[in-house]
C-alpha cells in the first residue's frame, strides 16, 4: 500500500512537471517589454505566459537506486 | 519628492529612504533632478535562507546613528559625496508566488529606467540573481560586451544552470557569458574561496578567461599587489560593481545566508570601492545577499553594507573633482603634523 | 536646528496625502517603508485636503530609566515590522469586523515629530505643539484627525495628551493607560522622563485625577504613600491582581462604565510593557505576568469603537531588544486593531463588542437552533 501511494505521490509531480510550464499573469502582454528574448533562455516568445525549464528539472527527486544498501563510494 | 519635514536630523529621525536621500519615481524625475545616483532597493530572494527580500527596507531603517541628508566626508579622502545628487528610487516589484527569472524582468525594467536618465543605478538588498537584470539593461544601453564586471563574492556563480532554472542564485554569470552580455574577460572577480570551483568549472572559467582572484592570492602576494593588479585590469572601462556581502569576511557580515570564513575585511572592501570609484566611469552597482533576518545585533552588516555604498559614492565624487590618484589619501587625515 | 522645518513643504503640488509607492500592492518586505504603508502628508492642509482620519506620527524620545534603544522604534515599526501580511490593492479585510483599513479608513504617515537626542525636556514641547497641530485639523462634518503616535518612550505621553487637552480643552480629555507601571514618579528629581507624567499632567491639570484610568499595573512598586496619593487624586488603576480575580472581561465592563461617567474625549496610551514579556520581550522594562494578545486586541477594539478615542500612543517598543521582530509585529497589529476600532466608528457601529455574522460563528449549526427553540416551546406549554 505504502509504495502504491509514493507511486502515486510521484506520478502527481512529475504530470506537475510535465507541462514545462508555470501559468503567471496574463497582464505580462500588457507591461512594457523586459528583458530581450535573445538573452532570456526561460522565455517562449510565442506564449508570454510560460516559463521554460531546463532539463534538469527533476534532479530533485531522483533517488537512489537500492536505498540503503547501494554504497556511497563514489566511481573515480 | 523630499519626504523629510526637517532641514536635518539623525538617520533614526524620519521617513526610512535609503542615506535620508529624496524620493524619486520616474526617469522625468531623475532628468529634472539632475540626479547623479539612485538607490533602489531589491527585495527578491532566491538564496537557500529566506529573508533576502528584507535587505532593502532594513537598510533604510538602519540602527545607525548618523545623519541625513545623505551626504558626509570620506575621512580617507577628504571628499564630500554629499555635492553628489542622490535620489531613493524606491524598490523593485517583487512577485513573492512567481519564478524568480520573472522577478529579474522588473529588475530589467527598473534599472533601465533608471539608466535611462543617465543615472547611476545602485541596487540595494535582494539576491545574486538580480545582476543578470542590471547586465541586460546596462546591455540595452551600453552595447553587449562593453563594460566590465567587477564581482566580489565568495562564490564565483559560474555554475552550470540546473533544477530547471537557466538563470539562478550560482549560474547567472555563466548565462551572461554565454549571451555575450559581458566577455569572459571582463569578469573580474575578488574573493573567491571556499570548496568550489570543481575542476571543470574552473578549465571553463580558463576557457572564458575569467579574472578571477581567489583568497589564495590575496593571502600569497598581499592585498596591497593584488588590488594593483585590479585596479591595471580595470583601467579605462566602464564598471558595473556586483558586490555580494558574502565575500566580506563573516566576523565583518555574519548576516548572509551563505557565510564563508577568510574573506575581505572591512577596510579591504571600503578602499576597493573607493579606489575604483576614482579611477573608473561607474555605470551601476549592487549591494546584495543581506539577509537582515541573521543580522547581529539588526545592525552589524546592515552598516557595513551603508558604508560601502558610501565609500563608492565618495569616490565617485572625488573622479569628479579631478582626483585621479585611486590610491589618493587626503594628506591633512595622514600626519596630524603638530 | 533639529526643529527647523523645510520651507518648500508645499510647493509645487496640491495639497493632499502623497503615495510613495511604485506599485498598486505588495507584499510587506516591499514598498517604501510608512507605517502600513500608507501615503504620507507633511503640512495640516494635506490632512484636511485628504479627508484624513488617522494621523500616523514617529517620535523618538528615549529617556528611560531602564534599556534604552526606543527611538529607533518609529522607523524598525515601518519598515520590519510585518513579516507577511499585504498592503494596497492587496490587503484583506480584519477577520473580526470585515474591516478593510486601506479602505475604510483614510490613513496617512505624518513623519516625524521634533525630537532632539540629548534633552528630552527641550523635545516634549515642541512635540506637544506638533501633535495639536495634527489634532487641530477639523474636517467639515466637525471631527478632528485622530494622531497615532509611535515612540519612542514613554516621556511622550506628556505632550501627547496635553496637546490633545491644548485642541479640546483643558482637563476635557480623560486617559486610558495601559501600563506594568503607575509612572507617577519625580525619580531623581525629573520631571521629564518615561516614568513621570501620570504625575505631573495630573498635577498641571491638563487631565483630572478622576478621568485617569490606568489598566495593567504590577510588579513592585510603587510605595505604599504613592498608592495613596493615587487614590486621594482619584486615579481608576486596574492592576493584573485585579484582572487575575474577577476577569478581564469583568474589569473591561468596569473601565467602561467609568469611560461613560467621565468626559468626552479619551486618549489611549499603550506602553508595550504592559504585555506579557511573553509576547511582548523587547521593552525597556518588561515584567513577568502582564496581559496577553486576546485581551488587548479585543480591549483597545473595543474602546476605540464605542468610545469617542480621540488619539492614542504606542510607546516603549525597542528594538535593540527585538531579537526576532516578534514585539514589533504585535505593536502594529495591536495600533492595526485600534484602527479597526476607529473605522468601525466611522461606519457608525458603535454596538457592544461587534463582530461581523460572518465570522461570529461558522452558522451550519441551524438544526441544533430548531431543536433548542422546540425545547423552548415545549417548556413554555408545560
Amino acid at each position: 500500500m505504502k509504495t502504491t501511494g509514493c507511486i502515486i505521490l510521484l506520478a502527481v509531480v512529475a504530470m506537475a512537471f510535465a507541462f514545462p510550464a508555470a501559468v503567471l499573469s496574463a497582464e505580462k502582454s500588457t507591461l512594457k517589454a523586459g528583458i530581450p528574448d535573445e538573452w532570456a533562455p526561460w522565455k517562449d516568445p510565442n506564449n508570454p505566459n510560460v516559463i521554460i525549464l531546463q532539463d534538469d528539472k527533476d534532479k530533485f527527486f531522483e533517488r537512489r537506486e537500492r536505498p540503503g544498501i547501494q554504497s556511497e563510494r563514489r566511481a573515480s | 519628492m523630499n519626504p523629510q519635514r526637517y532641514k536635518f536630523g539623525e538617520l533614526l529621525a524620519g521617513f526610512p529612504t535609503f542615506l535620508g536621500a529624496p524620493m524619486a519615481f520616474t526617469t522625468e524625475d531623475l532628468k529634472a533632478g539632475k540626479v547623479d545616483v539612485a538607490l533602489v532597493g531589491i527585495s527578491i530572494g532566491d538564496q537557500p535562507v529566506p529573508g533576502g527580500n528584507f535587505g532593502a527596507n532594513k537598510m533604510r531603517a538602519l540602527t545607525d546613528w548618523l545623519a541625513f541628508p545623505a551626504g558626509g566626508t570620506n575621512n580617507m579622502i577628504g571628499v564630500d559625496y554629499g555635492k553628489l545628487t542622490i535620489a531613493d528610487y524606491g524598490n523593485v516589484g517583487w512577485n513573492f508566488f512567481a519564478q524568480n527569472q520573472r522577478n529579474v524582468e522588473e529588475v530589467h525594467r527598473v534599472v533601465a529606467e533608471i539608466l535611462a536618465a543617465d543615472t547611476i543605478p545602485i541596487g540595494v538588498g535582494g539576491t545574486h540573481v538580480q545582476t543578470y537584470g542590471f547586465q541586460t539593461a546596462l546591455a540595452q544601453k551600453y552595447g553587449p560586451g562593453t563594460f566590465v564586471t567587477l564581482h566580489i563574492d565568495a562564490h564565483y556563480d559560474t555554475y552550470m544552470y540546473g533544477f530547471g532554472r537557466f538563470v539562478h542564485n550560482g549560474s547567472f554569470l555563466k548565462v551572461a557569458i554565454e549571451k555575450g552580455l559581458i566577455n569572459g574577460s571582463d569578469l573580474i572577480q575578488v574573493g573567491l574561496r571556499g570548496e568550489y570551483p570543481d575542476n571543470a568549472s574552473l578549465q571553463w572559467m580558463r576557457e572564458q578567461k575569467i579574472k578571477s582572484h581567489y583568497m589564495a592570492a590575496i593571502e600569497k602576494k598581499g592585498w596591497n599587489a593584488v588590488l594593483k593588479e585590479i585596479l591595471k585590469e580595470l583601467k579605462g572601462r566602464k564598471v558595473h560593481i556586483s558586490w555580494d556581502m558574502d565575500g566580506m569576511d563573516p566576523a565583518a557580515a555574519p548576516a548572509v545566508g551563505t557565510q564563508d570564513p577568510d574573506g575581505l575585511s572591512a577596510a579591504q572592501g571600503l578602499q576597493l570601492l573607493r579606489a575604483v570609484g576614482i579611477q573608473n566611469e561607474i555605470i551601476a552597482a549592487e549591494f546584495n545577499e543581506y539577509n537582515p533576518l541573521l543580522d547581529d545585533a539588526h545592525t552589524t552588516t546592515g552598516i557595513l553594507m551603508d558604508r560601502l555604498i558610501r565609500s563608492l559614492l565618495a569616490g565617485v565624487q572625488a573622479r569628479k573633482e579631478g582626483i585621479t590618484d585611486p590610491l589618493y589619501y587626503d594628506p591633512e587625515r595622514l600626519d596630524h603634523v603638530q | 536646528m533639529w526643529k527647523e522645518r523645510r520651507t518648500d513643504l508645499s510647493e509645487g503640488r496640491e495639497p493632499g496625502p502623497i503615495n510613495l509607492q511604485r506599485y498598486k500592492g505588495g507584499f510587506y518586505p516591499s514598498g517604501i517603508p510608512t507605517f502600513y504603508r500608507s501615503p504620507v502628508a507633511l503640512v495640516p492642509e494635506d490632512l484636511k485636503a485628504g479627508k484624513v482620519d488617522v494621523a500616523i506620527v514617529g517620535a523618538y524620545t528615549d529617556n528611560t530609566i531602564a534599556m534604552r534603544g526606543a527611538a529607533y522604534g518609529p522607523n524598525m515599526l515601518r519598515a520590519m515590522s510585518e513579516i507577511y501580511g499585504a498592503w494596497g490593492i492587496f490587503e484583506q479585510a480584519h477577520v473580526h469586523t470585515m474591516i478593510t483599513l486601506g479602505k475604510d479608513l483614510n490613513i496617512v504617515d505624518y513623519g516625524d515629530a521634533p525630537t532632539e537626542p540629548f534633552n528630552v525636556e527641550r523635545s516634549i514641547h515642541e512635540i506637544r505643539k506638533f501633535i495639536a497641530e495634527i489634532a487641530g485639523v477639523k474636517h467639515e462634518n466637525g471631527k478632528h484627525v485622530i494622531p497615532i503616535i509611535m515612540g519612542g518612550d514613554h516621556s511622550l505621553a506628556y505632550p501627547d495628551l496635553a496637546a490633545l487637552a491644548d485642541v479640546y480643552g483643558k482637563g476635557n480629555v480623560g486617559m486610558i493607560h495601559f501600563d506594568a507601571h503607575y509612572d507617577g514618579s519625580y525619580a531623581y528629581g525629573v520631571t521629564g522622563h518615561n516614568g513621570s507624567f501620570t504625575k505631573r499632567l495630573i498635577q498641571e491639570g491638563h487631565v483630572k485625577g478622576e478621568n485617569y484610568i490606568q489598566i495593567g499595573l504590577r510588579g513592585w512598586y510603587p510605595d505604599e504613600v504613592t498608592w495613596k496619593w493615587m487614590r486621594e487624586v482619584g486615579i481608576k488603576y486596574h492592576t493584573m491582581g485585579q484582572i487575575e480575580k474577577h476577569g478581564w472581561e469583568a474589569v473591561l465592563e468596569e473601565v467602561m462604565k467609568e469611560i461613560d461617567d467621565g468626559p468626552d474625549y479619551w486618549f489611549i496610551s499603550f506602553d508595550m510593557d504592559s504585555m506579557d514579556p511573553t509576547y511582548a520581550p523587547a521593552v525597556g522594562s518588561p515584567e513577568p505576568n502582564g496581559l496577553t494578545t486576546p485581551v488587548v486586541f479585543r480591549m483597545v477594539r473595543r474602546l476605540c469603537a464605542e468610545k469617542n478615542v480621540v488619539g492614542m500612543e504606542m510607546v516603549e517598543y525597542n528594538p535593540l531588544r527585538d531579537s526576532n521582530w516578534m514585539t514589533g509585529q504585535l505593536a502594529n497589529r495591536i495600533v492595526k486593531e485600534a484602527m479597526v476600532g476607529i473605522a468601525l466608528r466611522k461606519k457608525g457601529i458603535t454596538e457592544a463588542d461587534y463582530e461581523s455574522d460572518l465570522t461570529k460563528t461558522h452558522g451550519q449549526n441551524k438544526l441544533t437552533e430548531i431543536q433548542y427553540l422546540t425545547i423552548i416551546e415545549q417548556s413554555e406549554k408545560r
